[in-house]
């Protein structure tokens, strides 16, 4: 039975090739459509699971308060993992890691061959990092590996990299840094997955890094990421683990003792000044798509669970609007086939055989759309993932989950798309159809049925519409932003401390270039990373001023702020003609938030390097020196030859003249050859570095105008095939009007004006809600557009113009039909 | 009397891939002014489509139509379309209603499309309703309505716009014998009245009723019979 079944539903897919071809095609584009996005959230969940013991490992956060600001930071002092492992007997063990700036690294294979790279996936961990986590070994020992000083693990596309085929590559020797450091290769590890939230190309002892050792008794130092593994058996629920964490306070206070005596201050002093000082635990596996308010620097790929949500709903609305057309074009169809039902009543089939039979084409066409769809999968994965920004692997893409959901697709959308046309079509009575009665025309709940699928359907794209368009407006926005900088047309030229003294006359050979006109040397660049720390304000004549305060700063050079065309509101920038190393120049926010009015000539301490003092000699405009997600900080320009801290990098900051930009740079290149040999010549520019920062955005945009599309198309369809079914039910009726001299015109209208009352009530429903999740969305972002009215007449608009394409199609030929023949009689 | 309607050769040929049906076959025949014409014949003998390209619904493939002496055979759907509305009204034996709109407003549809306006319109609905004896059920829908009714609807709508041909086919097919004398007397009234008629029939009954039976077969007229 159930072959014939199928045997028929085949037969009517074959004899009506075009409403076959819709639905098919429909289908398969929104089966295909969540299969990327199963395969997409799968990804996302599957994030630092693969390492064993991934369930028992957690980063140690830190929780406090700044000016009555609470923070979250990933990364946390030196001593605080040793000093935790050492005291909570649940932890079994730590690791921490430091990133370096970008290294260069060489490779001598002998005097004449030699390859250098400037690498900036680098990562100073502790010696059991690799026991700790399961990064995958192909050669070496990870138990000794990082052992010893001048270690260093590299994976395996940087051991083809460096030394090719050259085998064996345990053993060899490349040099790092400045100092061509030697470093032995210990071990070569599998690539990294993508789906690690850490990520690096080579690991070396932090015993190599001087600075770490330097700072690890301080318990400010915050420039490291610190993971401890909790024992078998320890409870990771999330009340165990604040049980857990409520027993660091008394360790931390004892630990930090003499660190923090050093500063000259104390942990009862620092929760009496800020009131909170906490050290908490993370969960690894949560840190990609939960991390979300914890700053989480050094890692890659942190996104936000929020957009899990997003993609999860847009495939669950996709497969809706695919399973409505199925519905919607198996009524158009259903004229044609009510006689059939009749025919085969008459002939002694009950209904529950007629249902199974309609269920049985609905799975035929769900089934060979499935087909087709895990086709489109396997062809599209690939550029689907580069626009997600992720590096899915198709050969690890269909698991048994993915493989489950796509049994599960199946039967849900047989039964959904099948059902309705099943139980509607069957509910014919055989006598009324065979005299060839009007089903149709008395059905009001069917016609409201439809109708309200319709508007569901427009509602939906109408509201992916909107929201395509205030994505792109508001990353339209970030790049053309008054960002109080001017960020076009500056080239950076990265790691330019490796010019060692010679960097300030290469600025100046650079600066006399004719495509250059301003060359600046700073310890960071916007976007870059800040060094951040507590300075005093000095009160003058009992001014009520703010007692310390949190600046961001770079050191700069005289030709930072004409370089980069900030504007000095009061005072003066840097200038030679000045002695300047104990100057400081705010910005309006910090002057705001310390309470001056007139700063310049007003003193700020820096308790952090032996009370350093510095005069302001000059307030600029605010600038942004990071992306316009986040509000404008108190800033600070300190001197170069200030020396007031040492991140040990800088870069040089050039203002390009427009034109022969290209020219420019292979001066600026030979210059660099000739100033620094072998030396890699590493740059960028500045805009193309803001960019990056809203890649989360961009791919948001991307992957919504994909959507946007799809379900726009997908909606066509639907409403493509309601009006052949609305034109066919009508056919006698426009068959009358055109004998009684009705126009072509006239016809269209009539049959247009239902359909395009329903896209405008879709459009009206979809302004409120797209307007509510997209102001939720836009409140991320410090800086953000008003979402304004002209975004819904546009996506009204073209909604309204695509709805009319469509039905105009089936409008029109219904309106030149001859009405000769719907008007005969049989 | 003037000629309504001239036919000379005309010829009607439906094809399909393997079969060629010859539906009007160098057919000639003409109509005057004021007359009241039944076709007669057996299905199939091309009745149908003679009454489809007298109301200018379809077009034959040779031969020559003159309406009110201008030869319209190849006119363009629009121009046929301006003719057909200023100047005939049919009437089908399923009536041809539609179903959604009102006897009002389905008399008032000719009206609509020759651009009368409101008030005209209601006032010439209401007088041909009234004429019908089927005011009092202007504001039904037409599955409401008896046959008989719905074909005294029918026959209102197609003689609101006062046209001066009346195309009627098989108008009494799906009526009982007294709602069929009933539309009969009405169609009658109207040709007193100097409309012309053409019908097709099958009942001789009905046939009776006009000036003049033409009966047809294979596509040909073969017999006028002059009743008056």
């Amino acid at each position: 039975m159930i072959k014939n079944y199928f045997k028929i539903a085949w037969r009517n897919i074959q004899r009506n090739k075009m409403s076959s071809f819709i639905h098919i095609s429909g289908l398969s584009i929104g089966i295909a459509c969540a299969l990327m996005i199963v395969i997409f959230i799968q990804h996302e969940l599957s994030y630092d699971k693969f390492h064993k013991d991934a369930g028992r490992i957690f980063q140690v956060t830190l929780n406090g308060m700044n000016d009555g600001q609470e923070y979250w930071a990933g990364n946390t002092p030196p001593p605080v993992g040793s000093a935790l492992a050492r005291n909570i007997p649940e932890i079994e063990s730590f690791a921490r890691f430091y990133k370096p700036n970008d290294i260069v690294v060489r490779y001598e294979s002998n005097s004449q061959s030699q390859k250098s790279f400037t690498e900036k996936n680098v990562l100073a961990v502790d010696s059991n990092f690799l026991q700790l986590f399961d990064f995958k070994v192909l050669e070496g020992d990870v138990s000794t590996a990082l052992l010893r000083p001048g270690s260093v693990v590299l994976t395996e596309d940087m051991a083809t990299k460096y030394f090719g085929n050259e085998r064996p590559v345990l053993g060899r020797t490349l040099l790092l840094n400045h100092d061509k450091k030697p470093f032995t290769v210990t071990a070569v590890l599998k690539n990294v997955p993508a789906e690690s939230s850490i990520q690096f190309d080579f690991l070396a002892p932090v015993a190599d890094f001087p600075v770490v050792k330097r700072f690890s008794w301080s318990w400010v130092w915050l420039q490291t990421m610190c993971y401890v593994k909790l024992r078998e058996g320890v409870r990771t629920d999330r009340v165990s683990i604040q049980q857990l964490e409520a027993k660091f306070r008394p360790v931390i206070k004892v630990e930090s003792v003499s660190g923090l005596k050093r500063l000259g201050t104390s942990y009862d002093e620092i929760i009496k000044k800020t009131g909170k000082w906490d050290f908490r635990l993370f969960p690894l596996t949560g840190i990609h798509l939960r991390s979300g308010i914890i700053g989480m620097p050094w890692l890659s790929k942190i996104s936000d669970i929020k957009y899990v949500y997003i993609f999860a709903s847009v495939a669950l609305f996709i497969i809706i609007l695919a399973c409505v057309n199925f519905m919607n074009l198996s009524t158009a169809r259903s004229s044609k086939r009510a006689k059939e039902v009749g025919i085969r009543k008459v002939a002694g089939s009950s209904r529950g055989q007629l249902i199974r039979q309609f269920l049985a084409e609905a799975f035929l066409f769900t089934i060979i759309s499935s087909i087709i769809a895990v086709a489109l999968v396997i062809l599209l994965l690939k550029p689907f993932a580069n626009i997600t920004g992720e590096t899915i692997n198709p050969n690890n893409a269909f698991t048994p989950a993915v493989l489950f959901a796509i049994i599960g697709l199946i039967i849900i959308i047989g039964f959904l798309a099948g059902s309705y046309p099943a139980f509607y079509l069957t509910s014919f009575k055989p006598a009324a159809v065979l005299k060839g009665k009007n089903l149709f025309s008395s059905g009001k709940k069917s016609l409201l049925i439809r109708n309200g699928l319709v508007v569901f359907q427009f509602t939906i794209s109408s509201i992916i519409i909107i929201s395509t368009l205030i994505v792109w407006k508001q990353l339209k926005f970030f790049r053309n932003a008054d960002m109080g900088l001017n960020k076009e047309n500056v080239l950076v030229i990265t790691s330019t401390n490796r010019l060692g003294k010679s960097e300030e006359s290469f600025r100046e050979t650079i600066s006399q270039l004719p495509g250059v006109s301003n060359a600046s040397i700073s310890t960071s660049i916007p976007t870059g990373s800040l060094f951040g720390d507590g300075y005093e304000p000095k009160a003058e004549n009992n001014e009520h001023i703010a007692r310390e305060i949190a600046l961001s700063s770079f050191m700069v050079d005289e030709a930072f702020v004409p370089t980069l065309k900030i504007k000095v509101l009061k005072g003066r920038n840097f200038s030679k003609a000045f002695s300047d190393s104990a100057s400081v120049v705010l910005n309006e926010e910090a002057a705001k938030q310390i309470g001056w009015k007139d700063p310049v000539g007003k003193w700020i301490q820096y308790p952090g390097n032996n009370n350093q003092l510095f005069q302001v000699i000059g307030v600029v405009k605010n600038f942004n020196v990071q992306s316009l997600q986040n509000s404008m900080i108190p800033f600070a320009l300190f001197h170069t030859s200030s020396r007031t801290y040492d991140i040990g990098v800088s870069h040089i900051l050039a203002r390009i003249r427009p034109g022969n930009i290209n020219n420019t740079i292979s001066q600026l290149e030979s210059k660099w050859k000739s100033f620094a040999p072998g030396e890699p010549f590493d740059y960028n520019f500045l805009d193309a570095e803001f960019d990056s920062q809203y890649r989360s955005e961009q791919r948001l945009g991307k992957l919504f105008s994909v959507f946007a599309g799809l379900s726009i198309f997908i909606a066509c369809l639907g409403l493509f095939g309601l009006c052949a079914f609305v034109a066919e039910r009508r056919t006698k009726e426009i068959g009358i009007r055109k004998v009684l001299g009705a126009s072509v015109q006239s016809l269209v209208s009539l049959l247009s004006k239902d359909f395009l009352k329903l896209t405008i009530a879709a459009a009206l429903i979809s302004f409120p809600v797209a307007w509510w999740a997209m102001h939720k969305w836009l409140e991320d972002f410090a800086y953000r557009i008003n979402i304004g009215w002209t975004v819904f007449v546009i996506a009204g608009l073209s909604i309204l113009l695509i709805a009319l394409a469509t039905i105009s199609f089936q409008a029109i030929k219904a309106a030149v039909a001859n009405p000769v023949k719907s008007l005969r009689t049989e | 009397m003037k000629h309504m309607i001239k036919i000379t050769n005309l010829e009607k040929i439906y094809r399909t891939e393997e079969v060629e049906t010859v539906a009007l076959n160098k057919l000639n025949m003409d109509v005057k002014e004021g007359e009241f014409v039944a076709v007669m014949g057996p299905s199939g003998c091309g009745k149908s489509t003679l009454l489809n390209i007298l109301g200018l619904l379809d077009e034959p493939d040779t031969g020559s139509f003159e309406f009110n002496g201008q030869e319209i055979a190849h006119y363009n759907e629009r121009k046929r379309a301006d003719i057909r509305k200023h100047n005939i009204g049919f009437v089908f034996q399923s009536f041809n209603l539609i179903d959604e709109l009102t006897v009002f407003e389905n008399v008032e549809l000719p009206l609509i499309y020759t651009g009368v306006s409101t008030v005209e319109r209601k006032k010439r609905v209401e007088e041909v309703l009234d004429k019908m004896q089927i005011m009092h059920r202007r504001n039904h829908y037409p599955q409401q309505l008896s046959g008989g009714q719905q074909q005294r609807v029918a026959v209102a709508r197609a003689v609101v716009n006062k046209p001066k041909l009346i195309l009627a086919d098989e108008p009494t097919g799906n009526l009982d014998s007294s709602n069929g004398n009933e539309v009969m007397e009405l169609l009658t009234d109207l040709n007193e009245h100097g409309t012309t008629i053409i019908m097709v029939t099958h009942s001789e009954h009905d046939a009776r009723y006009s000036h003049r039976i033409i009966r047809m077969l294979d596509g040909q007229t073969v017999t006028e019979n002059i009743l008056v």
